[in-house]
C-alpha cells in the first residue's frame, strides 16, 4: 500500500517485474536438464566423421559382419563361414570373441542398397551383445 | 545322534576301500599374462566312443604351467581336423597365438583273446596363428595309454615353444592319510600322474610313513616307516614292490635322499646319540657321518652337481639352512633371514633355494637366489610345509592346509601360477615331484 | 581315549610287576585291556577293606600319593623347545622312584612336536623331547636298559586342532609303560 500512494496517482507503471519469469525459466531449464537424459533414445553410432577421417583399430583385427542387400547377416568366421546367420547367431559368436579379446573393433560392412531397419536391428544386437562402438564401413566416393 | 555317525563310519569305510586319495586341480591364482593357445578336440577315426579326451588333458596341462591360456572349447568357432583345413581368422579374432590339431587313428582293436587293450596311433600339428602357418608337427606310431600319450603331446608342444622341457608326463608321490571310521589312521605312499589323476597306491600301514624320495631313474622310492613302532628307512622297487630295510638303527632314521648319480644315500641318524646326517655306500651299505655337531641337523638335499648337500641345523640357535661338501664335510650358512629356515631345496639349476620359511609366526614356502640377495615368498597361507621343485625348476608343490584339511599345492617358482591338489578323501601331505620319467 | 589306556597300561605294569613287565615282546591291546580290568576290579576290593579298618598307615597314605603322580604319564614342552619343564619334576621323580626300585619294569618315551615347521626337523625336536626326560629319569637312578626312546615328531598329534591350544597338547612326551 505504501507504495501506491507514493506513485501520485495515474502515472504507468514502466518497468516489469522480470523476477517471477527467471523463476520460471530456472524451472523449465531444470525440467529439461532432467528429462534430456530420459529422451535420447536409439543407438548411439559414432560415424566416421570423413571418408578422410578412417577409424584407428589401432592394429586390432577388426570383427566385420556384413549385411547383405536381402537383410542376411554374414561373419565369415568358423564352420558357417559361408552361410546367413541369425541375430542370434551373431551376437553369440560376438559374445564369444569379446569374451576372448575384449577390446575387438567391430565394423557392420553394410550394402548400400540394406534396408535401414536390418542395420539397426544388427547395431541394437551388437550393443546388447557388449559391444561400445560400432563402426560402419563405407566406400570411398567414385 | 548315534545313528548317522555310525552311518558315516560305515560310508568312510566303504570309500576308504577302494578310495585312494584322488586329487582333483583347483587354480587359485592365474598365470602372469599367459599365451593363448587352443586345443581343437583331435579327430577320431575310429567306431565309438575313447575313453580319453586327448585334447582336453593337454588343454588342462597346457593351463596349470601358468605360461599358457587354453581357449575353452565352446568358444572355438571351427574345429579344423588338420592345418589343412584351418582358417588362421578364426583364431586371430579369438586372439589365439597357437593352435594345436590333431587326429588319433585305430592301430589295433582290443582282443579279449590275447587280453591286450586297443592301441592308437596318433598325429597332431601346432600352428602358429600370427605367422598364419604350421611350426612343427610329429606323429606316435603306436600307444595303448592314451592319457599319457596326452601328457606326452603337452610336453613336446611346451618344450617347442617354451624352450623348457616339460614336466606333464613326470609323477607326484606323497602321503596320504584317511581316518578309519573306527578313528584309526591308514597312511598310503601313493604315486599319481603330475595332473594329480590316476594314483597307485604303493605301501598301506596303519604306523605313520614319512619323508618320501625317487631315485634318480625314478624306478624305486625310499620312504621311513613306522611299522613296528620304530623309524626305519626303505626302498622299494615301485613296480614290483619288492623292497629292502635299508636302516633301522635305535633312534632316528629318517630323511632318507639319493645322491643325483644314484649310488649313495643321504639320511639322518641318531644311533650316536644325536641327529646327524650320514652317507650310505649304496652297493657296500658303508656309512658315512658328514655333520658332527651337538644341534638337530637334518633334512639333507643333495645339490644337482652332487657334490655337496643342503640341510637344516638348529646350531647358530635357530633352524637355518646350512651348505656341507659331501667330501670334506666343510659348512657354510646359507640363510640368514628369519628365524626359522628348513627343508630346503637347490633348484635343477642351482640358482635358488626353495625352503620352508618363517614369518610373523606363518610358515611358507619361500625361494631365496643364491647368487643375488634375493628373497620372496612363494605362498601366503599359514601351515605350508615339504617343498619339492619340478625337474625343469618351473614348479613347486608342497604342502599347506585348505579348509582344515592337508591338501597339495603347487606353484610356479616365479609365483605366477598357484593351484591346489585336495584329495577327494583324507589328507595329502609330503608331495615329491618325481624325476623325468623317460 | 589315549591317556586312558596309558593308564590302564600303566596300573597293570604296576600291579603285576616283574611279570608283566618282564615279558619283551609288547602286549596287544586286547590283552592289556583285559589284564586293566581285572587290575582295576581287585584294586577296589582292596579299598574297601582298607576303609574297614578306617586308618590308614603312613605308608599307605604316601603309596596312594605316588600313585597319583604315576598315573600322570604325559609331559608337555614349549615351541621349539625340549627343556623339561618344571612342574612335572615331582611326577617324573615318582616314575624314577618306581622304575629303579622295579628294575625288571621297562618304558617306551614316546616324543612328539605340534604341527609347525617341517616333519623331519620336527622328528629331531621330538626325540629331543624324549631324551630331555630320559635324562632325568637316569639322573634319578633309572637303568638306561628300562628306557627305550621313540620320535613320532608331529605324526601323531593328539589334538587336530591348528591353534595354540591343540598345538600346546601336541608338544609332548608320552611316557608308557611296556
Amino acid at each position: 500500500m505504501e507504495p501506491m500512494k507514493r506513485g501520485s496517482g495515474r502515472k504507468p507503471m514502466s518497468d516489469i517485474n522480470v523476477v517471477p519469469y527467471i523463476d520460471v525459466m530456472l524451472v523449465l531449464l531444470i525440467v529439461f536438464m532432467v528429462t534430456a537424459p530420459m529422451l535420447t533414445q536409439g543407438i548411439k553410432v559414432e560415424l566416421p566423421q570423413a571418408v578422410t577421417d578412417p577409424i584407428d583399430l589401432k592394429d586390432q583385427e577388426p570383427l566385420v559382419v556384413t549385411v547383405k542387400k536381402t537383410g542376411e547377416y554374414f561373419v565369415e568366421l568358423g564352420d558357417a563361414r559361408d552361410e546367413a546367420l541369425g541375430l542370434q547367431a551373431v551376437s553369440d559368436m560376438v559374445v564369444t570373441i569379446l569374451k576372448n579379446k575384449p577390446k575387438t573393433p567391430v565394423l557392420v560392412n553394410g550394402d548400400s542398397q540394406v534396408m535401414y531397419g536390418s542395420v539397426i536391428k544388427l547395431m541394437a544386437a551388437l550393443q546388447q551383445s557388449g559391444v561400445a562402438d560400432v563402426g560402419l564401413i563405407t566406400d570411398l566416393p567414385q | 545322534m548315534y545313528l548317522p555317525k555310525m552311518m558315516m563310519a560305515l560310508f568312510l569305510m566303504q570309500v576308504s576301500v577302494f578310495a585312494q586319495a584322488q586329487l582333483r586341480i583347483e587354480i587359485t591364482q592365474g598365470g602372469d599374462d599367459p599365451t593363448p593357445i587352443a586345443i581343437v578336440p583331435f579327430n577320431w577315426s575310429g567306431a565309438g566312443l575313447l575313453k580319453e579326451d586327448v585334447a582336453n588333458v593337454v588343454a588342462a596341462d597346457m593351463g596349470r604351467s601358468g605360461q599358457f591360456r587354453p581357449l575353452e572349447r565352446a568358444d572355438m568357432l571351427s574345429q579344423p581336423r588338420s592345418s589343412k583345413e584351418v582358417f588362421y581368422r578364426d583364431w586371430r579374432v579369438l586372439g589365439v597365438d597357437y593352435l594345436v590339431v590333431g587326429r588319433i587313428d585305430s592301430v589295433n582293436l582290443a582282443s579279449v583273446q590275447t587280453s591286450s587293450p586297443a592301441s592308437y596311433g596318433l598325429s597332431y600339428e601346432l600352428m602358429d596363428v600370427r605367422a598364419q602357418k604350421p611350426i612343427a608337427s610329429w606323429k606316435i606310431a603306436e600307444v595303448k595309454d592314451l592319457r599319457a600319450a596326452a601328457h606326452h603331446i603337452s610336453d613336446t608342444i611346451y618344450q617347442k615353444l617354451t624352450g623348457l622341457r616339460g614336466i606333464f608326463s613326470t609323477k607326484l608321490m606323497y602321503v596320504s592319510v584317511v581316518q578309519q571310521g573306527s578313528g584309526e589312521k591308514v597312511y598310503k605312499l601313493e604315486v599319481a600322474d603330475a595332473d594329480g589323476q590316476r594314483p597307485r597306491t604303493l605301501l598301506e600301514s596303519s604306523e605313520p610313513i614319512m619323508s618320501p624320495v625317487w631315485s634318480p631313474d625314478g624306478k624305486r622310492v625310499a620312504y621311513v616307516s613306522f611299522a613296528g613302532g620304530r623309524p626305519a628307512i626303505y626302498i622299494q622297487n615301485r613296480f614290483t614292490g619288492k623292497r629292502i630295510k635299508l636302516t633301522g638303527f635305535p633312534g632316528i632314521n629318517g630323511a632318507p635322499d639319493w645322491s643325483p648319480d644314484g649310488q649313495k644315500m643321504a639320511m639322518v641318524l641318531s644311533k650316536d646319540g644325536n641327529p646327524e646326517i650320514y652317507i650310505m655306500d649304496m652297493k657296500t651299505r658303508a656309512l658315512r657321518r658328514l655333520t658332527h655337531h651337538y644341534a638337530i641337523d637334518t633334512e639333507p638335499r643333495w645339490t644337482k652337481d652332487g657334490a655337496a648337500l643342503v640341510f637344516t641345523s638348529n646350531r647358530g640357535g635357530s633352524p637355518q639352512i646350512y651348505k656341507v661338501d659331501a667330501l670334506s664335510g666343510r659348512v657354510v650358512r646359507l640363510t640368514f633371514r628369519g628365524s626359522y629356515n628348513a627343508r630346503a631345496q637347490t633348484s635343477p639349476d642351482g640358482h635358488d633355494l626353495v625352503m620352508v620359511h618363517r614369518e610373523n609366526g606363518q610358515f611358507h614356502i619361500s625361494v631365496q637366489n643364491l647368487q643375488r640377495d634375493l628373497f620372496a615368498n612363494l605362498t601366503k597361507t599359514s601351515l605350508d610345509e615339504s617343498p619339492s621343485i619340478s625337474p625343469n625348476g618351473s614348479m613347486v608343490i608342497y604342502a599347506t592346509q585348505h579348509k582344515n584339511m592337508g591338501v597339495l599345492g603347487a606353484v610356479a617358482i616365479n609365483g605366477s601360477i598357484k593351484y591346489l591338489l585336495p584329495a577327494r578323501h583324507g589328507e595329502v601331505r609330503e608331495p615329491v615331484w618325481s624325476p623325468y620319467l623317460n | 581315549m589315549k591317556k586312558m589306556t596309558s593308564n590302564a597300561k600303566f596300573l597293570a605294569a604296576l600291579v603285576l610287576g616283574a611279570t608283566l613287565a618282564g615279558c619283551q615282546s609288547q602286549p596287544t591291546e586286547e590283552a592289556v585291556d583285559t589284564a586293566a580290568a581285572e587290575v582295576i576290579e581287585s584294586g577296589t576290593h582292596e579299598v574297601s577293606g582298607m576303609t574297614d579298618s578306617a586308618v590308614k598307615s603312613q605308608e599307605e597314605l604316601a603309596a596312594e600319593a605316588a600313585q597319583a603322580l604315576l598315573a600322570m604319564t604325559v609331559f608337555y614342552f614349549d615351541f621349539d623347545q625340549a627343556i623339561v619343564k618344571t612342574d612335572a619334576y615331582d611326577v617324573l621323580q615318582a616314575h624314577a622312584t618306581f622304575l629303579s626300585t622295579n628294575p625288571a619294569a621297562a618304558i617306551r618315551l614316546e616324543g612328539h612336536a605340534d604341527e609347525r615347521g617341517t616333519r623331519e626337523y620336527n622328528i629331531a625336536l621330538g626325540e629331543r623331547r624324549a631324551k630331555a626326560v630320559e635324562k632325568f629319569l637316569l639322573v634319578n637312578g633309572v637303568s638306561a636298559d628300562q628306557i627305550e626312546t621313540v620320535s613320532y615328531g608331529e605324526e601323531r598329534p593328539v589334538e587336530g586342532g591348528h591353534d595354540e591350544g591343540s598345538w600346546a597338547k601336541n608338544r609332548r612326551v608320552e611316557l608308557v609303560y611296556k
